[in-house]
């Protein structure tokens, strides 16, 4: 059986790189590029030397992070420019996860990855219609029971999603969809002026960091406000951020049980923010914060 | 078969697409701007501010120009002409030259489309238009997952994406 010329390139691609690289970009790549042999319908096997390396590779690729390819993903999937630039990029982003989470035994982190990027797809199948050829011809180069084959498969199934809201009777039922699945966990970052202004003075003015989240001070507590929440429980996960190296040095979580449909999550005293650099060792203008929102029974 | 790279190629279309394009991509430190443009990133945001636009809006995910004041849009349009524009030509004129230029498939009801990435690692989608004649669709830096943050990091992340892409349509 003829190798494809998706995992040749892959092939001919691992050649010119190092099992041994230090390079964090390359190593990743080759994960990759070993992770899609892996999961070839015809299951090709690499060189023996790049299955020792694969543990050393992994610490030099460092650790993923899933949230934030979901919100490029549902970023991508809002605007308007050519599916593509960015989207093309993230959705092969979120590929490269999914075949190296299954490659390292990380499937459950895998499997909700790809659940959750395939409930993004379906409420844009508009947005991905002109990726169908690739995501054919990907389908054609991994197992059907693999993950990447459900995100992709997603994709190819955009004309008839269209197709089906279109019928006579279907717009009247159809829920629409909110802006994003509510199983999703929404991220939101703090404006770098924001920082600017919390390492200046802790006298924060009321600021709207995305939709339905908003931070501000009061009685002397930061607080973070969330509108259009689901009446229960809300888990919020405040990370900062190493703004060169993209590498998360402080998390913390909170979870918050509201009866309506408001959560509010007292951060901390209004010099909340200050204290996390100081804990981070670093000054606050150098981190970038992250808050990661979703259902308590979610995560 | 693959369509033969068009005569000409025109700039971005549209002023959202424009005032866009700039704001999300060169206005923001994520793609580190101000290795291609001189002055971009954080420095051309706080000019942009000085001339109008709020912060709220340049923050927002999909900026609209609907939502600035006049003075505000006209700089970031003159933004896109000084800067981008040029960046993008640049990088068209690069990535030819070193053959770093790929087939995209076609989009439905139009053309077909080329990806092509400048030296500096700035990708531009090209859509036909007519027979003949491409426009730029969208222009911006495949940001690298690592820590790497050097022109040469931002190459090797859009020519991983440019091989991807192109892979299944064959190369060009």
């Amino acid at each position: 059986m003829a190798t494809h010329p998706w995992h040749q390139a892959a092939l001919e691609e691992l050649g010119e790189l190092r099992p041994d690289t230090e390079v964090q970009d390359e190593a990743w790549r080759a994960l990759v590029l070993v992770g899609r042999l892996f999961s070839a319908p015809q299951s090709l096997v690499p060189d023996p030397t790049w299955l020792r390396a694969l543990p050393r590779l992994q610490q030099v690729a460092g650790p993923s992070d899933p949230a934030s390819l979901l919100d490029r993903l549902a970023s991508a999937l809002e605007a308007d420019d050519d599916p593509s630039g960015p989207l093309h990029d993230v959705l092969i982003d979120i590929d490269d996860e999914l075949v190296v989470s299954t490659m390292s035994g990380g499937a459950s982190i895998g499997d909700e990855l790809a659940a959750r990027a395939q409930a993004l797809v379906a409420l844009w199948p508009e947005r991905v219609l002109t990726l169908a050829d690739f995501a054919e011809a990907r389908l054609s180069t991994s197992r059907p029971d693999s993950l990447e084959h459900r995100l992709w498969t997603e994709v190819l199934a955009a004309p008839a999603a269209i197709l089906a809201a279109a019928l006579p009777g279907t717009a009247a039922t159809a829920p629409v969809p909110a802006r994003r699945p509510a199983s999703a966990p929404q991220v939101a970052y703090l404006p770098d002026t924001l920082l600017r202004a919390a390492a200046a003075s802790p006298d924060l003015s009321e600021h709207q960091l995305g939709e339905g989240v908003w931070l501000y001070v009061s009685g002397g507590e930061l607080r973070v406000e969330l509108a259009d929440r689901s009446p229960g429980a809300t888990h919020l996960l405040l990370q900062a951020i190493d703004r060169d190296g993209d590498d998360v040095l402080i998390e913390r979580a909170f979870v918050v049980e509201h009866p309506g449909t408001t959560a509010t999550v007292v951060l901390g005293d209004e010099a909340a923010l200050e204290r996390i650099a100081e804990e981070a060792g670093r000054p606050l203008g150098s981190l970038k914060i992250r808050l990661v929102v979703s259902a308590a029974d979610d995560s | 078969m693959k369509a033969p790279w068009p005569d000409g190629v025109g700039p971005l279309r549209g002023e959202r697409s424009r005032f866009q394009h700039v704001v999300k991509h060169v206005y923001r430190p994520r793609e580190r701007w101000e290795q291609v443009v001189e002055r971009a990133g954080v420095l051309a945001r706080e000019a942009a501010w000085a001339s109008g636009c709020a912060p709220a809006v340049l923050d927002r995910p999909h900026p609209d120009p609907t939502d600035c004041t006049d003075a505000c849009v006209q700089h970031v349009l003159r933004d896109h002409d000084l800067h981008l524009q040029p960046a993008y030509f640049g990088a068209i004129e690069a990535g030819l030259a070193a053959d770093r230029l790929g087939a995209l498939p076609a989009e439905t009801g139009r053309g077909p489309g080329w990806l092509v990435v400048g030296d500096l690692g700035v990708s531009v989608v090209v859509r036909l238009v007519k027979r003949t004649y491409a426009e730029v669709k969208t222009a911006y830096r495949v940001v690298p997952r690592g820590r790497g943050r050097r022109p040469e990091d931002f190459r090797y992340a859009a020519v991983l994406k440019l091989r991807d892409k192109s892979s299944f349509m064959g190369g060009d």
